[in-house]
């Protein structure tokens, strides 16, 4: 079933460097619809992330075209990325003398929020985000997980269309993770990649499978479940592989096979 | 700008900024220390007061310029850069604020240290020489911008040591080659340093420091366009 929902995270034929990788991404054609929450899964594993920091800018593609949120990426941020689109690294990558209280507001002014505005979404942000009694105490003294809470506060702020996650909340606890993940708004669509896809199950309704730089799936979390395969990193390589070998496969313009998807 | 304050904050935390300006500070103890040179200094002779004033100056300004590649790029390296960027801060807005960020503090530690530097080898300039010595500071003060902009370019291409050692070997020559008196020329970014050292002898001192700057913040300008450029291309 093909969903006719407008895309919020459109590629064609993306190639891009990566960390000691000529060819980390090798023409990605990828739809991500409105609403989606998709895990992102790659062999090697840094191709995932690589894709994830194309999408937020902080890594030049070489080639092909991106658009999300309705806008195409352009070589510098433009004004509207930072309310639009938000990124969170697997590092929080946030100056660690700054308190989550600071950094958060930090990041609205930045997004040009209006500064009661800002009050108000930084006291709703802490208090979601279980950061209110150490909301004043800097980052370096309040260890990994209130930095990397701090970090997807930061980002949800804006209140975003697109939420690229990379490798998120590692240091929380499971139960807890789960529950900052599950993220409410309809219109809001995340893309995860993470290395550990079981423990994105409940959270994503979609996958999409990297291998050897090429998209070789796109598809739903129920297909995997209808061919009795794990939310893993082998079942949906599996999955892939079904594909790939199915006569009848679409081949897409990167070598891709698409599933179908439902979200 | 709150990149710039951010900036300064982050020298202030990491030591740096301390060592900055101390770095600056320090190089006017050779003028306070050393007796004032009553006879001018000949060519080949050892470097008098101002002479070795001038070549601490262009050391210090060069140890900052090193400081500037190396904390841009621990900037990339961490992700601070980039979390900036995403929030949809201009890559070029943020390698501007960590130029103002160091400009500022070479230019507020060079007034103490000019003051040190004019009290201490005042008895060895002719008597008029206060604004000689001021244009000759703010020639050097150039030549310290340009090292920095160096600096901004070589730490947007590559790591912090390598991005150090890179601005250390570009910067070194013409800075301390002038302060040495080892290139006499004024016209080129280290000619402040060399109207200072040659200061008792110079002939018009304040045309040829006023030169010296005007060729150093040319040349600065320049490195600052080729640093945004290679710093928007730079992966963050």
């Amino acid at each position: 079933m093909r969903l006719l929902r407008p895309a919020a995270i459109e590629l064609r034929d993306l190639q891009a460097l990566g960390p000691g990788r000529p060819d980390a991404l090798r023409g990605i054609d990828l739809s991500v619809p409105v609403g989606a929450r998709l895990v992102l899964v790659s062999r090697p594993d840094e191709a995932a992330s690589t894709l994830l920091r194309v999408l937020a800018g902080l890594v030049r593609s070489t080639r092909g075209h991106v658009a999300m949120a309705g806008l195409a990426r352009a070589d510098d941020t433009p004004r509207g990325w930072a309310r639009r689109v938000g990124y969170v690294g697997p590092q929080p990558a946030i100056y660690p003398w700054l308190s989550p209280a600071e950094a958060l507001a930090l990041a609205g002014r930045l997004a040009g929020l209006e500064r009661r505005e800002i009050g108000l979404r930084v006291g709703e942000m802490l208090d979601r985000f279980g950061l209110a009694d150490v909301a004043s105490r800097p980052l370096s003294r309040s260890g990994p997980m209130v930095a990397q809470k701090a970090a997807l506060a930061a980002t949800l702020i804006t209140d975003p269309e697109v939420l690229l996650l990379d490798e998120p909340l590692r240091s929380v606890d499971p139960d807890e993770r789960r529950r900052l993940l599950e993220l409410p708004p309809r219109r809001l669509t995340v893309a995860i990649a993470s290395r550990y896809p079981a423990s994105e199950e409940g959270i994503v309704n979609q996958v999409a499978f990297i291998r050897d730089g090429r998209m070789i799936l796109h598809g739903s979390v129920a297909e995997l479940q209808t061919h009795g395969l794990p939310l893993s990193v082998r079942g949906i390589e599996q999955l892939a592989d079904r594909h790939l070998a199915t006569a009848d496969r679409r081949p897409m313009a990167g070598g891709a096979s698409r599933a179908a998807i439902s979200t | 700008m709150p990149v710039t304050g951010l900036a300064l904050h982050q020298l202030w935390i990491s030591f740096r900024l301390l060592l900055v300006v101390g770095a600056i500070l320090l190089a006017s103890l050779p003028a306070a220390l050393l007796p004032s040179a009553l006879t001018p200094s000949l060519a080949g002779a050892p470097p008098d007061a101002l002479g070795w004033y001038a070549i601490a100056l262009a050391a210090a300004l060069l140890l900052v310029a090193g400081v500037a590649a190396a904390t841009i790029a621990l900037e990339r390296r961490r992700g601070t850069a980039g979390w900036l960027a995403v929030r949809a801060v201009p890559r070029a807005t943020i390698l501007l604020a960590w130029f103002v960020a160091f400009s500022l503090l070479v230019v507020i530690a060079m007034l103490p240290a000019g003051l040190v530097g004019w009290f201490s080898l005042q008895n060895g300039l002719p008597p008029d020489g206060l604004l000689p010595f001021m244009a000759a500071l703010a020639g050097a003060a150039g030549g310290g911008l340009a090292a920095i902009s160096l600096g901004l370019l070589a730490g947007s291409l590559l790591g912090p040591v390598p991005a150090a050692l890179a601005t250390l070997l570009l910067a070194g020559p013409p800075l301390l080659g002038a302060a040495t008196g080892q290139w006499g020329w004024v016209a080129m970014p280290g000619g402040g340093l060399a109207v200072l050292a040659g200061l008792e002898t110079a002939r018009r001192p304040i045309a040829d420091a006023l030169l010296a700057a005007g060729v150093a913040m040319a040349l600065s300008a320049v490195l600052l366009v080729l640093g945004m450029t290679a710093f928007r291309r730079a992966e963050l």
